[in-house]
């Protein structure tokens, strides 16, 4: 692998099958790793192995998760001063303003909501991955992982 | 100096002394003429009673001058002696001398030679000369003296006579007047006043005992005037503390305004109250008491209250409709988009093992699950629209329906459209709804234009004889049958089939949700093939939102 890697925040397991369908056909070169639900998420960036785990190159967050709700982990990535440079993209089902206002205040780096047609979908992942894993470039304090 | 000594004096006062000059003024006017008029009456009268008595003695004395009989004409003078007002009296020849005399005094003898014929008076004294006939010839004279009394003495007299009468007559009417100038500077239209008001009305005493009330205040406590009277005000009060400070306020301020505090009835009934209250002084400047006066607010609070639960209602379902929409917006779409998605996944993957029936039926489960997404989202954007917060400015409706115009013909190029907009027509409205009704108002008519070789589009206004603006879409296109015009705005309905013009039937509901909450109308025209014309007002709600 490239060293990149895709932090995937979904809870819902048809949802999880798709996007990473998505990558696949599209060809990401990329690890990817997946929390199920808010908690896992958390523990990822600051559980017992969380300043071993590498930092992802992006984290893709929905936002109507178990335990703990996507904008919460949100605030807590850009809370602390390890993770809070991390590049994080919404993705979600909701188009509520409220929800998009929230999640750019909390300072996501993007928010793009997931069509309901597969091929919409395949094109919105294909185009998120190229852009973030390969035309962005990542905050220096990432740099480390690559 | 006067005048500001008047000013001083209380109302009563000035009303006391305005009555006593009044009528010290018109008993000397009425001294004055009664006085002249009895002098003038006083002087007729003794001049009438000396000239008969004068004309008697001539009428007797002609005899004895006739005959020079001194003797019997002594005699007809010495009674003269019983009239006290007579003095002197005299008989005189033809010559003038004098023949016989009578005098009361010898302070006042007659004179000695006759005068004149006539009468005079002198001093205190009337004095007459009278012919004394015989055969119409003059035989002689005769004279008499009256004392009149002096005006002097007779103006001290009357004027004691009118000192008594103006102390008996003040005797009498000063209590009168005083009765009834209290009558009027109190109680009698300050009552009435105080009936008039239908809000609870009490003076209070500055011990805080209430001095009077009104029929509204035994309304509101229950209980008879006569028993209010007298009492402690504070105690008609849940809270007598506060009622309490009600004096201490005004005492202090003078006034106060709108001070809240509940009554409470006999039967255990609460009033709630804004009290308004003043000090009123006597002419002094002394403060006599308080004048309080309630405003019941029980209405307007119970109004506020009900205002308030309704609010909170309206808030607790719009809250609950947020949450609702929230929840469809995800969790509604999330099987869609694994049905679409994993039907799309055995298209590609499996498509050797499907036939052209399967592949088919695939898609339509695919077209069916996009449709479903379509109708969520316009029917999430139909309950944010009833909910969302309006922002009236002025906003140019040519310019955004050229906008919206440009927009469509950028999605649509292939497409060739006339149309006219009727320029600078300005409205009061919210602009992101305005531009929802005419995405949706437009788009209808480009969409069902699609079958028209000369596809026209128009925009426009129409000023009514009321003054309301009523604006149009018009366009010539598939129009509709207007035996169903009632269902045209009714949410998901729709008059065309999908497979001869896409959509969802949201559009136009939207539109007359986004119409009635600028509290205007909407209406649609059509004729089947010839076109549709929608009409709408925009009319500003004065008060409230018209959802």
């Amino acid at each position: 692998m490239n060293g990149k890697l895709i932090l995937l925040i979904e809870d819902n397991p048809d949802d999880e099958a798709l996007t990473l369908r998505a990558l696949k056909k599209n060809e990401i070169q990329s690890d990817i790793k997946v929390a199920r639900d808010g908690q896992e998420a958390l523990d990822y960036f600051f559980g017992d192995q969380g300043l071993i785990n590498p930092m992802p190159t992006v984290v893709l967050l929905d936002l109507m998760l178990p335990k703990v709700n996507g904008l919460e982990i949100l605030r807590r990535i850009r809370s602390d001063k390890r993770t809070r440079l991390q590049p994080v993209v919404i993705l979600t089902s909701s188009k509520e303003e409220q929800d998009i206002i929230k999640g750019y205040e909390l300072g996501a780096n993007s928010y793009i909501r997931k069509p309901v047609d597969f091929i919409q979908f395949t094109e919105a992942v294909r185009q998120l991955g190229l852009y973030w894993l390969i035309i962005n470039e990542a905050p220096p304090a990432l740099a480390r992982n690559s | 100096m006067a005048k500001s000594w008047l000013a001083e004096l209380t109302i009563r006062a000035k009303l006391t002394v305005i009555s006593i000059l009044t009528s010290i003024i018109a008993i000397v006017l009425a001294g004055v003429i009664i006085v002249t008029y009895d002098n003038y009456l006083y002087h007729t009268q003794k001049v009438g009673e000396l000239t008969a008595q004068a004309k008697i003695l001539a009428a007797g004395l002609s005899a004895p001058l006739e005959f020079n009989d001194q003797q019997a004409a002594n005699d007809y003078l010495t009674p003269l002696s019983a009239n006290p007002d007579i003095a002197s009296g005299a008989v005189y020849k033809t010559n003038g001398v004098l023949f016989a005399s009578y005098s009361r005094s010898s302070v006042n003898p007659p004179p000695s030679l006759a005068a004149a014929h006539g009468i005079k008076a002198e001093g205190n004294k009337l004095s007459i000369f009278w012919p004394v006939l015989q055969n119409q010839q003059t035989v002689g004279s005769v004279y008499l003296q009256a004392s009149i009394e002096p005006l002097m003495t007779r103006i001290f007299r009357y004027s004691g006579i009118f000192f008594l009468a103006m102390l008996a007559s003040l005797l009498i009417t000063l209590p009168i007047a005083m009765r009834l100038h209290y009558a009027i500077a109190n109680p009698v239209y300050a009552r009435s006043l105080i009936e008039a008001s239908i809000d609870p009305l009490v003076t209070i005493n500055p011990k805080g005992e209430i001095t009077d009330v009104n029929l509204a205040t035994v309304k509101a406590t229950g209980l008879e005037r006569e028993a209010l009277i007298g009492t402690d005000f504070s105690s008609y009060f849940t809270d007598p503390a506060k009622a309490g400070e009600i004096y201490l306020q005004v005492f202090n301020e003078g006034l106060i305004t709108d001070f809240p505090l509940t009554i409470r009835h006999v039967d255990g009934k609460l009033i709630d109250v804004l009290y308004n209250a003043a000090v009123y002084k006597s002419e002094r400047g002394n403060v006599l008491g308080v004048v309080a006066v309630a405003r019941d607010v029980t209405a307007q609070k119970q109004a506020e209250l009900e205002i308030n639960r309704r609010t909170a209602e309206l808030q607790a379902a719009n809250k609950e409709l947020e949450a609702f929409s929230y929840s469809v917006s995800h969790d509604l779409r999330a099987p869609l988009r694994a049905i679409d998605g994993f039907s799309a996944a055995l298209l590609e993957d499996y498509s050797e093992g499907l036939d052209d029936t399967g592949k088919n039926h695939l898609n339509r489960v695919r077209s069916a699950t996009q449709r479903m997404g379509d109708l969520i989202d316009d029917m999430l954007e139909l309950s944010r629209i009833a909910r969302v917060e309006m922002h009236h400015q002025t906003i140019n409706l040519s310019e955004m329906v050229t906008s919206v115009l440009q927009e469509l013909q950028k999605n649509d190029e292939q497409r060739k459209i006339d149309w006219y907009v009727q320029p600078d027509l300005l409205a009061e409205a919210d602009a992101r709804l305005m531009r929802i009704v005419f995405n949706n108002l437009l788009g209808n008519a480009w969409k069902y234009t699609s079958k028209q070789p000369n596809p026209f589009i128009e925009f426009g206004a129409i000023k009514g004889e009321d003054g309301i603006t009523t604006y149009f879409v018009r366009d010539n296109g598939a129009g509709f049958d207007m035996t169903y015009a009632g269902k045209l705005f009714g949410a998901f309905q729709r008059l065309h089939t999908v497979a001869e013009f896409p959509g969802t039937g949201v559009g136009l509901a939207t539109v007359q949700r986004i119409i009635h909450r600028h509290g205007g109308m909407v209406s649609g025209e059509g004729i089947p093939d010839q076109g549709a014309t929608f009409y709408f007002t925009l009319t500003m709600p004065t008060t409230g939102v018209i959802l």
